[in-house]
């Protein structure tokens, strides 16, 4: 079961503005789907290696040669608010 | 109040200078160019774009683990590091959490008698491993921070040592070493100004006694619990790493000693104030969801770096400047911090030896010379180069990068110096204009045109001391009549006709011949 | 002569290089279908009319010239998802409601090359969360064979796309059935490729250790024509094999010795329709008949796959979703100070079923739960996957069905979403392994709603893979399952 507590934890945590009937909601069908999961409790996984990838692939570098970007400008225009080349957010200083 | 014994850990960041930045092929030069012009949609983190790491720091992760003492792990990968903030394009640092490319190192430190309070020790390195820069803030004009992406990506090694520092002297020993390391391996200009290097320190005191490190955590004893630990940031220089952690250690110790505690916080260090100043408390550490970056296969980093052949390191180097050539240990020390420099004075030494092997002076007795005078030698040319030469350079904002005076010329001018041909005075204009010509000029040819050289001469100082003797006929008389210091009144009036050129033993010999009739 | 926009790519590179007909009027016929369909389905959120009968003029010069490439004039549309160099990208988000990538993704990038003629951008589920189009931003995806039916997701306006002639052939994303569900629920082939196949740089992620991309054709020959330009290492993506291409078309109607392989936990589904079991044990059969070798087999783990994708996706995704913050492009809702900016604009720029998987991935990786949850689940994945590497000593390719269903109401699910994530039961196992498995349309239920039949392929094995799906396409004896 996951609480509401939990809920605003999480949301705090993961940056979404969440209504209290979305917090709700999500409790109940979170805590649905975790439920689910619990299925996975049935299999020994002792000694199980965790698979992260299966390409099986390693070592995978490229060397260290620039490449200059041909679309930086289109990049910066992009940006919601752009000040003589800087990217402009609210104060992150207090 | 029982004995108090600071427990201090350093992280430090330093960042690679590649020539591309970690995960994509942006020019990594973050502190030359205009904001946002070394980047691309990967470091700016537009959606789907991908990393793929840079080649070149891996191995550079690979010998600084190795300089390092490190063991380097067969296995290694990526994580992800996740926190939101503006100079973190993908919400996520890539950065290493379990596999680090390198781990239990250290670093030994020395020090002169009397400027710590143990002499030498050994600091533990807990870990090295490889992860990206953020982008740079800054303040804007209103109320907004201001985000330059240059940064962003650029390669940059962590390096956390065990908590094995007992001061500011340790701590800024520690970096510089790690300062010189970084620079003989040629991973990095590490100029802590620059931000190419970086410390944070954690800082806390604990009872003598009433604690034991164990695998890099400081464990308390039975029946104590420890005092919470203070983490220093923006400390950007040497001076702000000795100056921050003694005034650190002075007030938690008085603190503790009026019976105050407080909660682990991170505090900034002020260099205007100097002191430190709370930012935050933590009641809870950050929750950073690490887990294996999916993007990246895993890695052996000996693998991709082949086989490294290390230089040799500041402390070897260090060790060889003193028993080799017979440096001081603070010359040595010096000499041996940065490349350049030590290549300079080892060059200087060599050649000022060929120089001792050609003029007509010395040449008979040479290697006599050479292994008996080897530390007078040493010490002369070391005082030369660490306080004249580098003092003038400093001056003039000269870089030994772009010094244009050759080791060959250099070693000429000590070598005048030790066989008298010139006096120290006058070494020193001629080393000045050696620096102020801008080429690679011949110390004895300034010599021999400005009238440097001592006057040892017997027929040509000799006029000059007839002539001073007939212009002091009171002093004259008065040292005649037994007023031995007047000799040196009458020998200075000798250096100062001949524009201090005059050798002083030759001058004293002439003026006390020529008194006695 | 046919209407143009229902050609196939093979049929309308013929009629080009003919010059039958030209790009501009194919392109005009996809266009007009679009129009007049378009309102109804809901398929595309972006159209690039303009630019599109551009580049079909520009295309026909070079056919004129005779240096058309395999792609050139041919119009095809791609999944929102996907970033595509100038052309407003959303992912069917708010957040990206006015992104507009200055890159292609790799795969477009190739397709380009060749020629392809880009007509617009295809409705998805919101970054690829869903398994029905619901939950985009842009509304529901409607199914051409009966509009109160889902279109599957995530990648349904590119299956409708296909499927109502909108376009040529589609470019979609599959994590754990993005592909193959809504091509099964719209009776068009659908490829997910191997894991590491193709390139994912440029698609935007959900899953990154799951996801990948593959296309949407009227036919299995066509599917191997778009692979052979799309497949391949990419210096962009360090997870793409070095393997060497086969050439998918030249080998497709080569008729190898193929042992197929029925995996039993497939038809043991509670929820497998009867209907959907017959048509399948038909093509069997009938493949049987053609001397393949069938072989009853067992995938003993696969119960447990949906549980591990649906901690593995989330997790990775509340990672990868990270970036569309408002920071640095697509719609930032500035109010406050920064954490009031970070968490109104993913409020706003978010669907509720992105929120969710945000928050239980999230929810997963969080101290003191990884070990119990994120890394639970790729230990059994190990497992599953173990369960392939097995199965495909002893057979070439399986054979199952897509979907346990045919496509179900709109609005049936959408407010469970343990039923919407068990929608894809069949999909996930292939998905968690990073096996290739395909689509293809097998016939139609008693309402006329297209039934697929997927079939798996080991590792790198697309070549079987497409061969045993020609099979399964021309045993249907050229009865078209498309409207």
């Amino acid at each position: 079961m996951l609480t509401i507590e939990e809920v605003k934890k999480i949301a705090k945590l993961a940056r979404i503005d969440l209504t209290p009937e979305e917090e709700s909601r999500h409790a109940d069908t979170i805590s649905v789907v975790l439920d689910y999961m619990k299925i996975l409790d049935e299999v020994d996984t002792t000694n199980v290696e965790p698979t992260a990838q299966v390409t099986g692939l390693s070592n995978i570098v490229r060397e260290d040669i620039t490449h200059e970007c041909t679309i930086k400008k289109e990049l910066l225009a992009q940006m919601p608010q752009v000040d003589q080349n800087e990217l402009v957010v609210p104060a992150v200083f207090e | 109040m029982p004995n108090l014994i600071p427990i201090i850990g350093l992280e430090i960041h330093v960042e690679l200078k590649t020539k591309s930045k970690m995960f994509c092929s942006c020019k990594n030069d973050p502190d030359h160019d205009a904001p946002n012009t070394n980047i691309c949609e990967i470091c700016l983190a537009h959606p789907g774009t991908l990393p793929v790491p840079n080649k070149t720091a891996i191995e550079w992760t690979v010998k600084i683990a190795q300089a390092l003492g490190c063991k380097i792990n067969t296995e290694s990968k990526f994580d992800r590091k996740h926190y939101f903030y503006p100079d973190l394009p993908k919400g996520y640092q890539i950065s290493q959490y379990d596999q680090p490319v390198g781990e239990h190192g250290k670093i030994e430190l020395d020090f002169l008698p009397g400027k710590n309070h143990r002499d030498n020790t050994t600091i533990g390195i807990t870990r090295v491993h490889l992860e990206e820069d953020t982008a740079k803030l800054t303040h804007g004009t209103k109320n907004e921070t201001l985000v330059d992406f240059n940064r962003a990506g650029v390669p940059l090694v962590e390096i956390v040592s065990d908590p094995d520092i007992e001061s500011g002297t340790e701590a800024k020993a520690y970096c510089q070493e790690l300062q010189a390391i970084f620079r003989s391996l040629g991973v990095s200009d590490a100029d802590m100004e620059k931000g190419q290097m970086r410390c944070e320190a954690n800082i806390s005191l604990q009872e003598a006694g009433q604690f034991v490190i164990e695998d890099c955590i400081v464990k308390p004893a039975k029946n104590y619990t420890l005092n919470p630990k203070v983490e220093v940031k923006n400390i950007n220089s040497f001076r702000a790493v000795e100056k921050a952690i003694d005034f650190e250690i002075a007030r938690q110790t008085k603190m503790l000693e009026n019976g105050e505690t407080w909660i682990q916080q991170t505090r900034g260090w002020d260099n205007d104030k100097n002191e430190t100043v709370l930012q935050r408390e933590k009641e809870t550490s950050a929750d950073y969801r690490y887990f294996p970056e999916p993007d990246i296969p895993p890695f052996n980093p000996s693998q991709i770096a082949g086989e490294i052949n290390l230089p040799e390191l500041p402390a070897a180097k260090r060790k060889r400047f003193h028993t080799e050539y017979g440096f001081s240990y603070a010359d040595a020390g010096l000499l041996s911090n940065d490349k350049n420099w030590g290549d300079f004075a080892e060059s200087t030494i060599s050649e000022m030896y060929d120089w001792l092997h050609n003029l007509p002076e010395t040449k008979a007795n040479a290697e006599d010379t050479i292994a008996t005078q080897k530390t007078q030698l040493a010490k002369l040319a070391g005082g030369w180069i660490t306080s004249k030469l580098m003092g003038a350079m400093s001056e003039r904002k000269i870089d030994i990068k772009i010094l244009k005076i050759k080791p060959e010329n250099f070693a000429e001018l000590i070598a005048l110096i030790f066989t008298n041909r010139v006096n120290s005075t006058n070494a020193q204009k001629i080393l000045i204009e050696m620096l102020d010509s801008g080429v690679d000029m011949d110390p004895t040819h300034i010599m021999e045109e400005k009238g440097y050289g001592q006057m040892a001469d017997e027929d040509a100082l000799g006029k000059i001391v007839d002539e001073v003797i007939k212009n002091n006929p009171n002093q004259v008389t008065q040292f005649k009549a037994g007023k031995e210091p007047l000799l040196q009144f009458l020998k200075g009036m000798v250096m100062k006709a001949t524009e201090g050129s005059a050798d002083p033993g030759v001058a004293e010999k002439l003026l006390r011949e020529k008194l006695k009739n | 002569m046919k209407e143009l926009n229902t050609l196939t790519i093979k049929t309308a590179r013929a009629g080009l290089d003919k010059k039958e007909f030209t790009s501009v009027e194919l392109t005009q016929a996809c266009l007009n279908r679009i129009k007049e369909r378009n309102p109804e389905l809901n398929a595309f959120i972006t159209v690039c009319e303009k630019e599109a009968l551009e580049e079909a003029r520009a295309a026909d010069k070079i056919i004129t010239s005779g240096k058309a490439l395999a792609l050139t004039g041919i119009p095809f549309a791609v999944k929102d998802a996907i970033c595509t160099a100038g052309v407003r990208s959303t992912a069917s988000a708010k957040i990206l409601d006015n992104y507009t990538p200055p890159f292609n993704a790799t795969v477009i990038q190739k397709i380009r090359e060749q020629g392809g003629v880009l007509i617009g951008k295809n409705n998805c589920d919101a970054f690829g969360h869903g398994a029905s189009n619901e939950n985009s931003m842009y509304g529901a995806v409607k199914n051409p064979h009966d509009l109160t039916k889902v279109s599957g997701g995530s990648s349904g306006g590119s299956a409708v796309a296909v499927a109502d002639h909108m376009c040529i052939f589609a470019i979609g994303e599959d994590t754990g059935g993005s592909i193959r569900q809504p091509a099964s629920f719209c009776g068009v082939v659908g490829l997910r490729p191997s894991y590491g196949r193709n390139s994912r740089f440029g698609i935007m992620p959900m899953a990154s250790s799951l996801d990948t991309v593959g296309p949407f054709t009227k036919t299995v020959e066509d599917m191997a024509i778009v692979m052979d330009i799309i497949a391949g290492q990419d210096s962009l993506d360090a997870t793409t094999v070095p393997d060497t291409v086969p050439e998918y078309s030249k080998t497709l109607n080569k008729k190898s010795k193929i042992r197929i392989g029925i995996p039993k936990e497939y038809f043991a589904f509670a929820e497998l329709n009867k209907e959907i079991k017959t048509v399948i044990e038909e093509k069997i059969n009938s493949l049987k008949k053609q001397s393949y070798e069938i072989v009853d087999v067992s995938l003993p783990y696969t119960k447990y796959a949906t549980a591990v994708y649906y901690i593995v996706v989330p997790s990775e995704d509340s990672s990868n979703l990270a970036r569309m913050d408002g920071i640095r492009y697509g719609a930032r809702k500035q109010e406050g100070n920064l954490f009031e900016l970070y968490a109104k604009t993913r409020d706003l720029g978010f669907p509720e079923e992105v929120k969710r998987r945000i928050l239980i991935g999230t929810y997963a990786l969080s101290a003191g739960y990884y070990d119990a949850y994120y890394k639970k689940a790729q230990q059994v994945r190990t497992l599953i996957k173990n369960d392939f590497d097995e199965v495909f000593k002893k057979v070439d390719v399986l054979v199952t069905p897509t979907s346990p269903f045919t496509a179900f109401n709109i609005g049936e699910k959408s407010n469970d979403p343990l039923a919407m994530y068990l929608a894809d039961v069949m999909l996930i196992p292939a998905a968690v392994s990073g096996v290739p498995a395909i689509s293809v349309p097998g016939g139609k239920d008693k309402n006329g709603l297209p039934i697929g039949i997927q079939v798996i392929g080991p590792r790198m094995g697309e070549e079987q893979v497409l061969q045993i799906a020609k099979q399964i396409e021309d045993s249907l004896q050229k009865q078209t399952f498309i409207c």
